[in-house]
Order: C-alpha cells, then structure tokens, then sequence
C-alpha cells in the first residue's frame, strides 16, 4: 500500500504499525511523487493526506480517478470544515478519516478496503470468523455453513457492497426483487431478520435504525 | 453611500429656501414698482391731456386748439423724456402734432383716459389718449388728444424702488443665514462633542459616555452606551472563552503529561499497560475537547459570515445519523429516526447554514450516546408544521434535571460524571439555534432521558445573526 503524508512524525508511526502488522508500505511526501509513483506501479490501497505541501490531496485524487485507476483510496484530513469529507468522496475517495483518528481505527478501515479490493478478485470476502464466497454464493461461521437461501445471499451481497451506509427497506427491495415481482417491506424486513440470526455470532452485523432502515458493518 | 456633513446639509437647506424667498419677493417688488412708476407719471400725463383738452374749441366751424404752455410744463416735470403728442378728429384727421402715433386697437373716443404702451420711433413709450366731445357753431363731434411720453423716468423709479426693496431682503437674509449658522452650530455642538470623545478614546476604553442634556442627543447616548455594553459584554465573553479554553487544553495535557510519565516508570508490564490505557482515554478526551473547541469557533465563525442556505432538515439529519452511527456501530445503541409533516407539505427547507446545524446535531447525538447507559435509545425526529420545523434528540438516559438545564447550555459545564465530555456540545448547539433563530429547549423525554429540540422557523426572515 502507499502513504502519502507530509508530516515524518505521523508518517513514521504509521508506517510502524503497517509493518508490524505484516503490510508492506511505501511512503511519499509530495503530492507529485505520489502521482508518478501511482503511474508505474499498482497498489491495493492508497492512504492519502489533503493537506500537501505542493498539491491538494484531493487534485492527486482527481488525477488518478481521471486515468481511470480504481485503487481504493482512503483521505486523512486535518481540516476543521465538515464538506472536505463530501468533496472527498465526490472526488472518488473510498473512505474518509478525520485526524487525529485512533489507529486501530484506520487499519480497520484499511482491512475493509484491501478486503474489498482483494474480494473482487479472489470471490471471497473475509472478515473474523465470517467468509463469503460469491462464486460459491456461500457463507460461513467459522467454517460452518450458514446455509442461505437466495434471496438471503442477494441480500448479503447488497450489504457487503454497502457496509457502513444506510440502506432503505425500499433500497433493498429495489436491489433484490425484479421489476415484475411486487416487493413488500414486511417480507424485507422479514428476510433481514432471518440473515441476522443466520450470521448471528459472526463478524458480519447488521444494525437497524427504526424509521431509516439498515446498516451493515463488520467487526474486527 | 456618500457622506455629507450635516451642517453642509442644513446651511444648503435653508439656502435653497432664502433664494426662493427672495426670488418670490423680487417677483412682487418688480410687478409693484411697475404698478406705482406708471401710476405717478401717468397722473401727469392725465393731467396735461385735460389742460390740453380743456382749450380745444370751435373756431370757424372747425375744431381747433391752442396748445398750454402749462400742459408742457407738467410734462416737463420727467426731464429726460421725449413727449410726442397729436390732437386730431375722428372724421377730419390731425389738427395739430405727429400723425402718425399709434392708437390702441378698435379706440372708440371716450371722455375717460385710456392708457396703453406702444413702442414708437425705436422706444418703449407710454400712451394716453382721451377725448372731448365739443358742440359749436358748425362743428359738433370729438376731439382727441393723444399724448405718448418715453419711459426713462418711470424706468428710473420702478429700478429705484426694486433696487431699495431687495437691498432690505437681502440683507434680512443675510442676517437670517447667519443667525442658521449659528443655529445650527449650537445645535450640533453636542454631536460634535461626542464625535471628538469617541476619536479621543483608547480602543480599549469601554465605559459609557457622559449623558449630555439635549433630549435628543442623550437618546443617541444611550444608544451608544448599549452598544458599548454589548461590546464589553462580548469582549468579556470571549475572554473568559479563552481563558476556559487555555485552562481546559492545558489541563488535558499537563493529565497526558503526568499518566505518560508514570507508565514510563513502570517496571511491571501489567501496570505499565494499564496506565497506557488510560493515557489512551485521556489522548482520546483531549482529542474530543480539541475537536468540539474547533467546531464551537467555526460554528461562531460561520454566524459571523453569515452563510445562509435553503435546508432540507430531514435529509440533513439522516445524513448526520448516518454517519454517527458508524462512529457507535459496535455500541448496542438503538436508534430510531422519524421525519413527519403535520401536512405533506409543510417539510419545506428552512433558512439556514447546513454546516453548523450538522455540527450541532451531530453534538446532540454524541452527548446523547455518551451521556447514556450502554443500552440506549436514542431518537431523532424531524417534524414540521406550517410556520416551523422541529429537531428533537431524545435519549433514554439519566437526563438533567430540570434546575440544571439552563446550566448546561453554558461552555464547559458538563454536568456528567463522565469526564469524556468536554462540556461544550450543548453550547455548540445553543450557538447555532441563536444565530438561527431557533428556539431550543430541554425538556424530559417520555424515553426518560433528555429531550433536545431545536425549532427553526420557516421563512427567511426567521434567522439572526
């Protein structure tokens, strides 16, 4: 993975504690090198800084998102004005931390990320105990098959792909059913029940917030 | 706009107003000069047309008349003028003098003068003309006398009494303007006096005025002395602002400080860990009060700036209630949100700054988490009726009690056991529903904790700053 931060002291530490934990982790402080360094070489992930001294975090964002690179990146910002975290997605981040940020914290968010990045390839999402196979359309407890119905691996696919965010009964139902069939919330909110008790225990959860509906996240 | 010195104001004022007078009164001199210079010489013309009418007579069946030297003589009194003069018939034509002075249209002979002005022989000139009717051996029918005179003199006269007229006016006027000036000065002085204390002032004098007499400067005073408390007052607040905040920042420290320094001298690994954990509660403190002072300056900031935007309260607060739910994903913390109209219609955007008011929702819903047990129920509602539109918090928590609520607006009042607040949440919010003009209240929730709502009026007119 690449960091790309301007501040050694910060850098340093992090840096650490990647490696301690096994990654490998380049660093760069200027925005520019950041852009070269991207140009020639893949990473799984990118942790970016938006205060550069040469160029906003968010313009290297830009730049990559033009050449259409989809390496997931990740924004650190120091900034006290709430819209960088809006800019900063709409620019094509993947995720978005304020500092100072606990570092537990960021090596979550970056798991999450590499996850995503490495699931896309291999078909497998892995999280903890938790492991999904989309090729297989299985997912597991600690081994154990949770043996899902279709319509509950459709419904834990849209999660996955949405962890973190706030889906609607009627987001769900869009996704899940076809056009012809006619949805009702009641059976989505029944489904819903059923996949939390049969990844009860796991790392996957989902959380409902009454008069909002969904929100799925894995825990470490 | 350009300013313009109140003096400068008054003295063109009252100027404008002087010139129109005088203007008025040199229209009515000038038609009464004129009046009363052709009255006086035209007595004279009169008087010489009778003499001269008086010896007209019949002489051989003819008209005829024998010219009086007095008739001159009278005429003779407006030395510098020509006379011209012809006597003549209706039917015979002229007896005596020029023939060819002019007559008034349509003249009809009348024993009663006519007066008319005509120019002749290159001048302006005055005309009468009268006539006798005389019966004689031979003769009967009119005689006329028509008599035409310059008008130096009456010029002379009519100039005369316009020149002393407006030599009196203008002289009222010059005293009138210099008893404005003076007014006007004496008038302003007060004003002046305040604008010399206040130039004179040290920008860090902030007492009153001296209250001076005239009722309507002592009002502007008064004025001047409520805004000068005010200032005070907000010089005083961000003092103390300050002050709490250098105290608060540094005690946070000076704890980071001293907790470091014992786990550093800790030999036993066990002990060491547990010290570092709490150096890691007191770094996250630290970092929450950090945040909050950040966010209490930028939501001041804002107000200042005033960055008002239509907002759509209900999309706003899902946004915020998504996003703090990542931040207690783990926590067993239910929420529930609702956003309802009393009418469909009425979930209009209000007027306001959409950055602040996430600010202070966002504190609702962390003091709200915080505050609570950890297995909680926290709401957030949105409800709308016709003229506003309500943000209500509740919690299921311990609540304030009643006495304390105001209290607990105030920076750095936590109330909490808990040291993880920093006490200034609740003042975030009250600073954005100020500037918004929204009402905020403390009440109890039936879920049995607090209930914080924050009503904003609809309309753009419903925000302060």
């Amino acid at each position: 993975m690449l960091l790309v931060e301007d501040n050694d002291d910060l850098a340093e530490t992090i840096v650490e504690r990647f490696k301690s934990e096994g990654h490998a982790i380049d660093r760069e402080a200027l925005g520019e090198e950041a852009c070269d360094l991207l140009r020639h070489k893949e990473f799984d992930l990118v942790v970016l800084d938006i205060n550069l001294p040469d160029r906003s975090g968010f313009d290297v964002l830009r730049t990559i998102r033009q050449r259409n690179d989809a390496t997931p990146v990740l924004i650190l910002s120091a900034r006290s004005e709430v819209d960088d975290r809006l800019i900063g997605l709409d620019a094509g981040a993947d995720d978005y931390l304020t500092k100072p940020f606990d570092f537990r914290e960021l090596s979550a968010r970056c798991r999450v990320l590499a996850r995503r990045q490495a699931g896309d390839a291999t078909n497998q999402f892995k999280a903890g105990n938790f492991v999904f196979d989309r090729l297989a359309k299985t997912a597991s407890i600690d081994g154990v098959d949770c043996a899902l119905r279709n319509r509950e691996v459709q419904l834990l696919e849209v999660f996955l792909g949405n962890l973190g965010r706030v889906l609607t009964k009627e987001d769900l139902a869009d996704k899940i059913y076809t056009f012809e069939e006619v949805p009702s919330l009641n059976a989505v909110e029944q489904m819903v029940t059923r996949l939390r008790r049969k990844t009860d225990g796991s790392a996957f959860q989902i959380k409902t917030v009454r008069g909002l509906g969904y929100i799925a996240h894995v825990t470490e | 706009m350009k300013q313009r010195s109140l003096r400068r104001r008054l003295l063109i004022g009252m100027g404008s107003a002087f010139v129109v007078i005088l203007s008025i009164i040199y229209i009515g001199l000038w038609t009464y000069a004129k009046e009363s210079a052709n009255q006086s010489y035209d007595r004279l013309l009169k008087s010489a047309a009778l003499s001269i009418l008086e010896r007209s007579f019949v002489s051989h069946g003819k008209p005829s008349v024998d010219i009086p030297y007095s008739a001159m003589e009278t005429l003779g009194l407006a030395p510098n003028d020509r006379v011209f003069y012809r006597v003549f018939t209706v039917t015979g034509g002229t007896i005596t003098g020029s023939d060819d002075l002019p007559l008034p249209d349509d003249y009809e002979p009348s024993s009663e003068p006519e007066f008319f002005d005509r120019s002749y022989s290159g001048e302006p000139m005055r005309f009468i003309v009268q006539a006798r009717y005389l019966r004689g051996a031979g003769y009967s029918g009119w005689v006329v006398v028509e008599l035409g005179q310059t008008r130096l003199a009456r010029s002379e006269l009519e100039f005369d009494l316009i020149q002393n007229g407006l030599g009196v006016a203008t002289l009222i006027t010059i005293v009138g303007l210099i008893f404005v000036w003076f007014g006007i000065n004496k008038a302003l002085h007060p004003l002046i006096g305040i604008e010399a204390e206040l130039r004179q002032r040290d920008t860090t004098d902030l007492t009153p005025l001296k209250p001076q007499s005239p009722r309507e400067v002592a009002s502007l005073i008064g004025s001047i002395n409520g805004f000068i408390e005010r200032l005070r007052k907000s010089l005083d607040h961000s003092q103390t602002f300050i002050a709490d905040v250098a105290h608060q920042t540094r005690t946070s420290l000076s704890t980071l400080q001293g907790q470091l320094e014992l786990a550093r001298e800790q030999d036993n690994l066990p002990e060491m860990r547990e010290r570092i954990s709490r150096v890691e509660d007191q770094t996250r403190r630290t970092i929450r009060l950090t945040n909050q002072l950040i966010s209490h300056a930028m939501v001041i900031h804002r107000a200042d700036n005033q960055v008002m935007q239509a907002v759509d309260l209900c999309q706003l607060a899902k946004d915020v209630l998504e996003q703090t739910l990542r931040d207690y994903m783990a926590s067993k913390v239910e929420f529930e949100f609702s956003c309802v109209g009393e009418e469909e219609e009425d979930l209009t955007p209000i007027w306001g700054d959409p950055i602040a008011i996430r600010e202070a929702l966002r504190n609702l819903l962390h003091n709200a988490v915080q505050h609570g047990p950890e297995i909680n129920h926290i709401e957030l509602r949105v409800a709308a009726d016709k003229g506003s539109v309500s943000v209500c918090v509740d919690d299921a928590g311990e609540g304030i009690p009643e006495d304390m609520r105001a209290a607990a607006l105030e920076r750095f009042r936590s109330l909490g056991e808990r040291r993880a607040n920093s006490g200034l949440g609740l003042s975030i919010v009250s600073a954005v529903a100020q500037t918004h003009g929204a009402e905020l209240v403390l009440t109890q929730s039936p879920l049995g904790g607090l209930r914080v709502s924050m009503r904003f009026k609809k309309g753009a007119d419903a925000c302060v700053a």
